[in-house]
């Protein structure tokens, strides 16, 4: 099998090495800089390497986050080697890949992957594992005669898509759910339920969404004065920051790790500091409280940049100039909505003269205090508002709570106090029923000590600072039919309705996602994909969810396919060049759906894209686009592409003194993700502290099960991705539950026993890690391995399917569970 | 002529094994075969700390062959199997003239840098990747990093050294002053792993 | 001549066995020829099927192969020093049983070159070791030493022969034995070389290995010759003097306690620093190995209170201390092997694949629990081989040569 391509480079003597390096010249002086590495000219043969070997520019479709640009070399028609692709000079900082990226060929040619298109056995259960080898044509058929059953008895809500955010691809992907070519147009015709993901929304539903708050460029991290890493893995989750995290430290600026466990971010750290899981949102209020109490905040900044001077009114909604009589006025259309612009100044009190008036009129508007206005009312500035309203976080309060000394609380407070720090935080504050509030009470606190905005400050790691060339609008032909939450899906199939709207669920498709493996609260939703009628997953890889289908559609992977991600975490716009024909029987998401379409007289949904190239060029090459002078021809001649939206330096994001532009952390009107008809609790304003659902220290459940769940991003996993890939599982064979020295020594567990964790909701049976890298009360299980990795059960079984209706967000650490010895056998 | 040499910032590394992995990759290494592999100094398992009376600590320190000046493999080959390649200071492997007595491996005190082909080699992808003039390995025979001598003869940098995402390794001819890890070696303080064995390795470790 | 010392009635008895246990020679030349072609099978399928099938490993790379190389280059000199020192030094010998201790070195000789090559991966490049020698490479001394040493050894026994017959002169026998008496010596020393060469292996490093090794050869040699000289006097083959036995058993004692005292002081020194060594003694003395240090003590103590009191020195308890002090050389040899590979220079945790060490699927620390290394039943096939390869180079020597004292004639 091996060995033929080869010759024994072994055989190379001296005369041929000298005769080698001499074709470059000065060799040992440019063997350290990478320089002599030839560029890249896609599709060609490379002129020193074999000639049968042809490059192309590809990159990683998994969802971290990164998108590596990569270098994918093609020999004898198979994909052979994966490689960073060249940055030019300026930009290199941001070359990246990883392990995973390395093991792509292996991901490619896995035999995990479906191969082609698959039928439940009549007959048997779902989730059985028996299948049945089916044609295109038959599983086509079989699709178009369900849906087509659906949409007669239920309309087109009756078919739901449940995607998540493996692929962002213009063609195949399915950003925000269903955001594509392939799942926008079909979706948008026909009215369909889009079941969307529910990971990280408390993040992205407050801070990115709501606030529109974001981290500056990574590489602005050595301007800052402080880094904490807060809630964060930048050494495995977004290990291409890490060199800049390295390049800050080297220049003296200390890195503080917050976190239950002791990561390589930890040991690199000036200071660790453990802190029990969920509970940091107290911690964020007792330091706004020590700073405010000491006056320790840069009130220049707060006047200048935040909320904080405007005033409040009784219903919470600020006080606003038309209050006054003065006449909004309108400035312009939002791009975005279409809809104009009306400003309505916010009404603050300026200490100057000590009247109320206009933000743009004030000279010196104040932070604090009550102030009367003209119509003879008092009103609070929203400051003052947000700190009466967290009396309660003193220091000494926050240490009971977190865990955290109250010494400890005070200092830290005083070091954010300092400005410039930089937050390397992200999931680790997000992943709990309640975590949303975080990122409220994160930004109270950066407006407190003017951490965002300027050089050298981040309120968040941004992990896609980058801006990409997209025109979103050829991917809509008409409108969603309704948008819920993938994780409401067993309360939709129990009331048939989602907010006004009917949802009868007939069909559920899933992509882009792997659902039964990823999101929380595993065991009801098994129980409710059991309930669905209809079952169709188009993957890559037969994943946990795919057990689950009554038809599975091979997909082919990244390499195999054209395709666009309009993602952008490096300045250069992330075009796949297709390297190899889709392997085996398996078909494009966009070749799958042209086919689904045309099987119900549907086709003109797809008629203005004869070929790929042709809807990618409607992206890039749109009215709205055009003038940016990025063609397809250029994307797709494999060239590195600078986005033309991207600046030449760093991303800072931006901060002004209108309105729009200052830092939020008050919601004047708090609006749920997704409006189903909920009520809104009122503290949903403001920062506020709201214990995890299940994991908190006081838990009377704790008598029950006392330790509390992780389960965060490793450095050998993409989530499910790559659970299979045999050289990361070389590096990592089987899932671990780490547990601390002390928990385990009670529970009588050693290095290495299996142990089975349990609570009300379900096991899971894997090998232990003891450790004194995780605090005691805490268990952590890496995300990522599939269902036949474990010995039994499965790490999700233990997850919750409870979420927040403001924001349904997934809480996957959100958890209770006991761990005991595992007496069974192993094999 | 050349000394090469690599120099792995201790207070970069985050241990991702992607130098393991690039180098499984480039050089077409067997399943099961590590050329490099991260070592955790820290507690009993890997990307675990130590814990002294609650402080923890850890490093990592990624170890292949440290191609060191004073080798003990080579010393002991009864057949000049290994060898220090006078040109650039690189220990090499000659696959077609080992014998298999396993001889370099006891003497090689960095426990696990080389590496016996125990079976035939076996590929868990169908065919072979990485570099199509990386030498084909045999079964029974000892291999280990070469430093990527099929691509420092083509003037490239070994595969490792291509990109670490945390830039922690650092490359080239230790006799040049202007090297990048002759600039490192000379401006950080350095260790070499097992200094009291005498072998002088090429690999320094930047504390 | 010491070799006609056999006293006459004995003689007599001894050959009328003689004929009856013939057939018992020609079972031995067929059971131990089974042994060795069955181990030449089961070393085929270690080739074809590959080393993976051993316990062997890249941290424990050395086994059950090296451990019965070292112990049978041991066994090999013992023999060959117990009959070439009386001639060499023309002092008197230890009765007729000069020629039948050279057949046991070259027996065990050949069952050591056979124990390095079934541990080889590439037997067909053996060829190789002439053609790209590193003579640098004390594996490489060892193998040109055991060579000229296994030549030197049919030579020797050649002389012998011829001397017997008068063809080759008493001073050329004495010549031939002291060239023997040095290349057994060397032998020795560069054996213990391989190990004790590598700065690696903190056991194997220590000056001290040549000269012990010597010791224990000389150990197991004594012991592996009273066992043979008894065994071949039980059975007829020939006529031995009981006094001649109780000599050669106070020679073991006394080289037991040579190799007692090596062993005392090489712990000590490895022990009173405090220090890395340490970690070598408590592996040793209380650690994984102690089964084979205790083994190792406490059957050359007993072996030496058996040939020191006058009152034990029966045939069957010499017998039995004959095959302490073999046991005991074997408990030495393992623990040198395994001892060697016991300690991890760097002891860090990685990732373990199948071919890191034997017991990958824990961490280091669980690799190193208990013995890091221990057998697969193929090992012990094939080393049972080649045991059984030195029993028919034996036997056969004993069939096929005339090793009977001459007086027997
Ligand atoms: N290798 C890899 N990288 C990835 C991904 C992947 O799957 N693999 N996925 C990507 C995606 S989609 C995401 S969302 C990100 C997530 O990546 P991160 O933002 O790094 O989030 P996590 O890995 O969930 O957790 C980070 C740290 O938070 C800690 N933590 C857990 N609970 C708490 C808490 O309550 N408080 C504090 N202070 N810390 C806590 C955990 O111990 C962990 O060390 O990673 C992205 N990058
Ligand atoms: N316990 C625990 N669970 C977690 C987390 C955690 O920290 N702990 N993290 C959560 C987070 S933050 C996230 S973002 C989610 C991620 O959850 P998911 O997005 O569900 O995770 P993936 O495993 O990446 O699943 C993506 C699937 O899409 C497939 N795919 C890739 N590209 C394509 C394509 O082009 N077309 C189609 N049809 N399919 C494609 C892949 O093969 C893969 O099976 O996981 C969440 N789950
Ligand atoms: S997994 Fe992420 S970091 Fe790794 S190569 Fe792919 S995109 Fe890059
Ligand atoms: S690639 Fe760099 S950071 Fe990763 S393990 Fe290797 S040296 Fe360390
Ligand atoms: S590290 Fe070991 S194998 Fe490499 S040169 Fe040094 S002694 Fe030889
Ligand atoms: S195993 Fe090969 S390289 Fe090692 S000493 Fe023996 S012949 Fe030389
Ligand atoms: S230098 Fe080459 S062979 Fe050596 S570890 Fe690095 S990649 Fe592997
Ligand atoms: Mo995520």
């Amino acid at each position: 099998m091996t060995g033929n391509t080869h010759q024994a480079s072994a055989q190379l003597t001296r005369r041929s090495f000298l005769k080698a390096t001499g074709a470059v010249a000065g060799v040992t002086a440019l063997a350290g800089t990478g320089a002599t590495l030839a560029g890249v000219a896609a599709g060609e043969a490379h002129a020193e390497a074999s000639a049968a070997e042809q490059y192309f520019h590809s990159g990683c479709r998994g969802n971290c986050g990164s998108k590596c640009h990569q270098k994918v070399t093609v020999r004898d028609g198979k994909v052979v080697k994966v490689s960073a692709m060249e940055y030019p000079e300026g930009d290199e900082g941001w070359r990246r890949l990883c392990v995973k990226g390395q093991t792509q060929p292996q991901r490619q040619y896995d035999p995990d992957r479906v191969q082609y298109p698959m039928k439940r056995v009549d007959g048997t259960e779902r989730g059985a594992g028996q299948w049945e080898r089916i044609s295109w044509d038959e599983a086509i058929g079989l699709i178009a005669q369900n849906m087509g059953a659906a949409l007669q008895s239920g309309g087109g809500t009756s078919i739901g898509f449940m995607s998540s955010y493996a692929s962002y691809g213009v063609l195949n992907g399915a950003t925000g759910g269903y955001m594509s070519f392939a799942y926008g147009r079909f979706i948008t015709a026909v009215g369909c339920t889009v079941l969307g993901a529910c990971s990280d929304y408390a993040q992205m539903h407050v801070q990115m969404l709501g606030f529109g708050q974001n981290g500056n460029s990574a590489d602005d991290v050595v301007n800052s004065k402080t880094m904490i890493c807060w809630g964060g893995r930048p050494d495995e989750s977004d290990v291409h920051i890490w060199h800049y995290v390295c390049d800050a430290r080297e220049k003296g600026i200390p890195l503080i790790t917050i976190d239950p466990q002791y990561s390589a971010t930890a040991a690199h750290s000036d200071r660790y500091i453990p802190i029990r899981p969920g509970t940091d949102g107290a911690l964020m209020l007792a330091m706004i409280n020590h700073i405010a109490a000491n006056q320790l905040e840069n009130v220049d900044y707060m006047r200048a940049y935040t909320q904080a001077p405007f005033l409040v009114k009784e219903d919470g909604t600020f006080l606003r100039m038309s209050a006054f009589g003065v006449e909004p006025i309108e400035a312009g259309i939002n791009p975005m909505t279409g809809m104009p612009i009306v400003l309505d100044s916010p009404a603050v009190f300026d200490e100057a003269d000590g009247t109320v008036k206009a933000l743009e009129a004030a000279q010196q508007p104040a932070i604090l205090g009550t102030h009367a206005a003209a119509d003879g009312a008092s009103y609070k500035t929203c400051y003052q508002e947000c700190l009466d309203h967290i009396t309660e976080y003193t220091a000494a309060r926050a240490a009971e709570i977190t865990g955290v000394p109250e010494e400890t609380v005070v200092e830290l407070a005083e070091i954010y106090a300092q400005g410039g720090i930089w937050n390397l935080g992200y999931q680790g504050l997000g992943h709990h029923v309640n975590s949303h509030h975080n990122y409220k009470n994160m930004a109270l606190l950066c407006a407190q000590t003017a951490n965002y905005g300027l050089p050298g400050t981040a309120i968040c790691r941004n992990t896609s600072p980058f801006t990409g060339v997209s025109n979103y609008m050829p991917y809509m032909y008409g409108r969603v039919g309704a948008n819920v939450p993938s994780m409401a899906l067993p309360d939709v199939l129990e009331t048939k309705i989602w907010g006004e709207t009917p949802v009868d669920l007939q069909v559920l498709w899933v992509m882009n996602g792997n659902p039964l493996c990823c999101e929380s609260g595993r065991t009801e939703l098994i129980e409710a994909f059991k309930k669905v009628p209809f079952v169709v997953v188009a993957d890559v890889s037969m994943t946990d969810t795919a057990m689950y289908a009554d038809v599975v559609l091979p997909v082919p992977h990244v390499f195999e396919v054209e395709d666009y991600d309009s993602g952008c975490p490096t300045p250069y716009l992330m075009y796949h060049q297709k390297c190899v024909d889709p392997l085996y029987e398996s078909k494009s998401d966009i070749d799958i759906m042209r086919l689904v379409a045309a099987a119900l007289q549907m086709d003109a949904i797809y008629a203005d894209g004869p070929t790929d190239g042709d809807f990618i060029k409607q992206i890039v090459e749109a009215e709205t686009t055009a003038p940016l002078g990025v063609t397809y021809e250029k994307l797709a001649s494999g060239e590195m592409v600078r986005s033309p939206l991207s600046p030449a330096s760093h991303v800072e994001m931006k901060i002004g003194s209108a309105e729009g532009e200052r830092l939020k952390f008050y919601m004047e009107a708090p609006t749920p993700r997704i409006v189903s008809g909920q009520e809104v609790a009122d503290y949903e304003k403001r920062p506020y502290f709201m214990p995890a659902n299940e994991a908190y220290w006081e838990n009377p459940l704790r008598s029950q099960y006392p330790l509390m769940g992780c389960s965060e991003h490793t450095k050998y996993h993409v989530h499910s991705q790559t659970a299979f890939t045999p050289w990361l599982r070389e590096l990592e064979p089987e899932p671990v539950l780490k547990i601390n020295s002390q928990d385990a020594a009670e529970r009588g567990i050693a290095q290495g026993d299996y142990v089975r964790a349990f609570n009300d909701r379900g096991d899971v049976v894997l090998k232990a890690l003891v450790t004194d890298g995780i605090m005691q009360g805490v268990i952590g299980i890496p995300h990522g391995f599939r269902e036949d990795q474990y010995v039994s059960g499965h790490a999700q079984n233990l997850t919750s399917r409870v979420m927040n209706d403001f924001c349904y967000n997934n809480a996957y650490y959100d958890f209770l569970c006991e761990v005991e010895r595992y007496e069974g056998s192993v094999e | 002529m050349a000394r090469y040499g690599m120099a792995i910032d201790t207070k970069r590394c985050v241990g991702c094994n992607a130098c393991t992995l690039a180098c499984k990759q480039a050089n077409n290494v067997p399943d099961g075969v590590m050329w490099s592999r991260v070592l955790t100094d820290g507690g009993d398992m890997p990307d675990t700390p130590a814990s002294d009376g609650g402080n923890l600590s850890m490093r990592y320190f990624p170890m292949g062959c440290q191609h060191c000046e004073n080798p003990a493999c080579v010393k002991v080959c009864p057949v000049g199997a290994t060898y220090k390649d006078p040109e650039t200071g690189v220990v090499r492997q000659d696959y077609d003239k080992c014998i298999g007595c396993r001889m370099c491996m006891s003497a090689c005190p960095y426990s696990g840098v080389r590496s016996f082909n125990w079976d035939e080699p076996q590929y868990c992808l169908g065919h072979d990747v990485g570099d199509a003039d990386a030498p084909a390995h045999q079964k029974h025979v000892v291999e280990k990093c070469t430093f990527c001598y099929q691509r420092i003869s083509k003037g490239e940098v070994p595969s490792c050294m291509d990109l670490c995402p945390a830039r922690a390794r650092f490359w080239g001819d230790l006799d040049d002053p202007n090297s990048e890890v002759a600039k490192k070696v000379a401006s950080r303080q350095y260790t070499h792993l097992l200094e009291e064995k005498g072998t002088k390795p090429s690999v320094y470790y930047l504390v | 001549m010491d070799d006609l010392d056999a006293p006459v009635g004995a003689r007599g008895a001894a050959g009328a066995r003689a004929a009856a246990k013939g057939r018992g020679l020609n079972v031995a030349i067929g059971a131990s020829a089974v042994v060795a072609a069955i181990g030449v099978a089961l070393w085929a399928a270690q080739m074809s099927g590959g080393m993976v099938q051993t316990a062997m490993r890249n941290l424990d790379s050395w086994g059950l192969y090296i451990t019965m190389f070292m112990f049978f280059v041991g066994l090999s000199a013992g023999g060959l020093i117990i009959s070439s020192v009386p001639k060499a030094f023309g002092i008197k010998g230890f009765g007729g049983i000069s020629k039948v201790a050279v057949m046991t070195s070259i027996a065990a000789t050949v069952g050591a070159i056979g124990f390095v090559v079934v541990d080889m991966g590439q037997p067909l490049r053996v060829w190789e070791l002439f053609v790209y020698s590193n003579l640098g490479s004390p594996l490489m001394w060892d193998i040109i030493v055991l060579m000229v040493y296994l030549i030197l050894s049919c030579v020797y026994l050649w002389a012998q022969i011829a001397a017997e017959k008068g063809k080759v002169s008493h001073t050329a026998l004495r010549v031939i034995s002291v060239v023997a008496l040095v290349c057994a010596v060397t032998v020795h020393s560069v054996t213990a070389w391989i190990f004790g060469l590598q700065q690696s292996h903190e056991m194997w490093h220590t000056a001290l290995l040549a000269p012990w090794f010597v010791s224990s050869a000389l150990v197991c040699g004594t012991g592996l010759v009273i066992c043979a000289a008894v065994a071949l006097r039980a059975a007829g083959y020939l006529a031995w003097n009981q006094a001649d036995l109780v000599k050669l058993a106070k020679l073991l004692a006394a080289f037991l306690l040579v190799d007692l005292y090596f062993f005392g002081c090489d712990l000590l020194t490895e022990g009173f620093p405090a220090a890395s060594g340490a970690e070598i003694v408590a592996m040793l003395v209380s650690g994984p190995l102690a089964p084979f240090f205790w083994g190792e003590v406490v059957l050359s103590v007993l072996a030496v209170v058996i040939c020191v009191v006058p009152r034990l020195r029966t045939t069957p308890l010499m017998v039995v201390a004959g095959l302490f002090a073999i046991a005991a050389i074997f408990c030495k040899r393992v623990q040198l092997l395994v001892g060697g590979f016991q300690v991890a220079n760097i002891d860090w945790p990685a990732v373990l694949t199948p071919y890191t060490v034997t017991d990958w699927q824990g961490n280091m620390a669980q690799a190193y629990q208990g013995l890091v290394y221990w057998p697969t039943p193929l090992e012990l096939g094939i080393a049972l081989g080649v045991v059984g390869l030195s029993f028919l180079i034996f036997f056969l020597g004993l069939k096929l040569l005339p090793l009977k004292p001459a007086g027997d004639k």
